[in-house]
């Protein structure tokens, strides 16, 4: 049986590894199989945090977040298979940090925000989860897959948003986990909603 | 017979297929627009035809393909279109769309090419959309497409740049581009061609779907009575009416402007809206911006404006900067100096261009590119970045709400009760221009009632029924 878990594997298995020049190479660290406790540990965390989502808990997801986090969705736009160019652009459809999120959820909850009064109802399926030791012994790399499906008023029709998600999540000591990162690749150029009035 | 047929009848105006004639849409006695406009599919080809292909339609950033070769494929109504940059720099917008069989040349979004050549058979066209050559072609058609060949070329568009900003015009008979923005181009270069390097687009447009018709976003533009209601919530937050019973706080005190073309603006009193704390009333225009600068700038740019700008345009950015510019019809430039998106409570400018795809009566895309000073140091440069997508765009905070409102009407639409509903325009203060304001088109100064929003409507009634 192949080992997963040394570090010898990783290189094949990080294609995007090169998008991220500013930051500590992202999933450059050992993998962790799905049978490790700590992989388990994220597992149930993205689970948690969908779940938290799916039932507009805001408060309870804010309480999920870093105050450092790093939180961004860029534009992206079709290429050519062997331009060498990204899929990425540096335009964004999010670029947040934890004060930015806090104000966004104030007014969700708190104001008259019709974008989601009455809420949208979201249903979260991560899936593909990977993670890897991060840059330092508390953090690590995450990827999944998203799939949200979005319902609003009384529409029979459903938006359908995909996305891979590249994740830092830090444990504290105590084993309590906090989202630090996170970069949304969608898979639509043209985004299939009317707003971003939700999460991914 | 169909409504674009009839459209091409000499001495008859366009009729839809239940008789009415859609000239009878429009009551410009009582400034009402009957709701079917937004759901009946005749009117939305005959749009496609008399509005989409014969208008000046925003299609890039020239930052967006800086060097030869470079391009992006857009769409101006429902056609395709490739924008290039030429050896010579010069842009060209050409159809996407190969002149043998049709099929679409270019299949990705952005790219580079040396020239086009079709995936299907292999037509190839240079990057002014000229035919070049195709393969085996002496053994398929002798020498009869060296012959043809300039009219075998691309479908090509007229364009015009202002600010950066690309358009173009299918209809080569169309008027030029100076003509179409006529008045308005005194407004937008104050506005956007105010320091000596310009804007640039911090990359590709965001896109995403509206499920609306695209003309209940080009007439809202217009439309600052709206704020208080429907932005209820960015009052909440801070971000307007900061008190809510005054109407200069939700930014309906100042200046509309509009023209017979259709295109409008807003401008906000900034005498009334912001405090000019520690100037005196004799301070020149100059010093007020240097002190507030406008969306985008900062004070060392406001050194360049004289530059670029005359002094009327300068006292017009000081005093009554416009908020909101409509280009007819599918152009908006939005620009706010001072709005935040942050629990930090700190403040940056948003300052995006939009346009609009419609898809079918009921659906529109929409494209929303970033701007920012060229030579706007790193932290002006992200702050502008940050606080746009935070304010506008598919996650900004204040543009969520409005997407509901036009998915709103548009529900109300599908039903043959409420699309005879009429939307209704008849807060009117007529043409009132201050003695101190230097910009041309009908002016109209007080109170931000519909004149504007009714120019822009006469101006679809008339490239839609004459």
């Amino acid at each position: 049986m192949q080992d997963w878990s040394g570090g010898s594997v990783t290189e094949i298995l990080n294609p995007e590894q090169q998008s991220e020049a500013a930051l500590p190479v992202f999933g450059a660290g050992p993998r962790l199989r799905a049978t490790a406790p700590r992989y388990m540990e994220v597992l149930d965390f993205l689970w948690e945090e969908a779940a938290i989502l799916d039932r507009d808990d805001l408060v309870g997801w804010k309480a999920m977040l870093d105050e450092a986090i790093v939180y961004r969705m860029p534009v992206c736009v079709t290429r050519k298979r062997h331009s060498g160019e990204s899929y990425e652009t540096e335009t964004m459809h999010f670029d947040e940090d934890y004060l930015s999120i806090a104000f966004r959820i104030r007014r969700f909850v708190e104001t008259q925000a019709w974008a989601a009064d009455p809420p949208t109802r979201t249903r979260r399926f991560v899936t593909g989860v990977r993670v890897w030791q991060g840059a330092t012994p508390d953090v690590y790399d995450v990827t999944s897959s998203l799939l949200l499906v979005r319902s609003t008023d009384d529409d029979y029709r459903t938006d359908i948003l995909t996305a891979e998600r590249f994740d830092r999540i830090r444990f504290s000591p105590d084993g309590a986990a906090l989202l630090l990162d996170r970069k949304i690749i969608a898979d639509q150029s043209t985004i299939g909603t009317h707003n971003l009035a939700v999460f991914l | 017979m169909s409504a674009s047929d009839a459209a091409g009848d000499s001495g008859t105006m366009p009729r839809l297929k239940d008789g009415t004639l859609v000239r009878d849409l429009f009551d410009l006695g009582k400034r009402q627009v009957q709701l079917r406009v937004h759901h009946d599919a005749e009117i939305f080809d005959l749009e496609m035809e008399r509005i989409f292909a014969k208008s000046w339609l925003p299609v890039a950033h020239e930052s967006e393909i800086p060097n030869p070769g470079d391009f992006v494929r857009r769409y101006m109504g429902q056609d395709s279109c490739l924008v290039v940059r030429g050896d010579d720099g010069r842009i060209s917008v050409l159809l996407n769309a190969c002149s043998h069989r049709g099929m679409a040349l270019c299949r990705e979004e952005k790219g580079k090419a040396a020239n086009f050549k079709c995936p299907y058979h292999g037509w190839a066209f240079s990057k002014e959309g000229r035919f070049m050559a195709a393969p085996f072609e002496k053994q398929m058609y002798g020498d009869q497409l060296r012959r043809d060949a300039d009219d075998l070329g691309l479908v090509t568009a007229k364009t015009g740049i202002l600010a950066g900003m690309v358009f173009a015009n299918w209809d080569h008979e169309a008027e030029s581009f100076e003509d179409y923005l006529g008045d308005f181009k005194w407004y937008l270069q104050a506005a956007l061609e105010r320091t000596n390097r310009g804007l640039e687009a911090v990359g590709p447009p965001q896109r995403h779907i509206m499920r609306a018709n695209w003309k209940l976003l080009a007439e809202q533009l217009a439309d600052g009575y709206h704020a208080r209601a429907l932005h209820q919530s960015a009052g909440d937050m801070g971000t307007l009416g900061h008190n809510p019973n005054d109407p200069a706080s939700w930014g309906l005190i100042g200046i509309n402007v509009s023209t017979p073309g259709g295109h409008t603006l807003r401008c906000i009193d900034m005498r009334l809206a912001y405090n000019f704390e520690g100037l005196s009333a004799e301070s020149t225009a100059e010093e007020r911006l240097t002190a507030i600068p406008p969306p985008g700038a900062n004070p060392g740019m406001v050194k360049e404006f004289g530059q670029n700008l005359s002094d009327d345009q300068i006292a017009l950015i000081a005093d009554t900067p416009p908020l909101v510019m409509g280009l007819f019809p599918g152009t908006d430039f939005f620009t706010l100096m001072s709005v935040s998106g942050s629990e930090d409570g700190s403040h940056g400018p948003v300052m995006v261009a939009r346009t609009w795809i419609p898809r079918a009566p009921d659906l529109f895309e929409m494209l929303t590119w970033i701007l920012v000073e060229k030579d706007a140091p790193d932290e002006l440069r992200e702050r502008t970045k940050r606080t746009t997508v935070r304010n506008f765009g598919i996650s900004g905070y204040i543009e969520q709400d409005d997407a509901e409102a036009w998915q709103g009407i548009q529900k109300v639409v599908q039903g043959p009760i409420g699309r005879k509903l009429t939307g209704k325009y008849q807060a009117q203060l007529g043409i009132v221009k201050p003695d101190d304001f230097h910009g041309g088109g009908d002016v109209h100064a007080g109170f931000s009632r519909d004149d504007a929003q009714w120019a822009w409507w006469k101006r679809y009634a008339e490239v839609m029924s004459d």
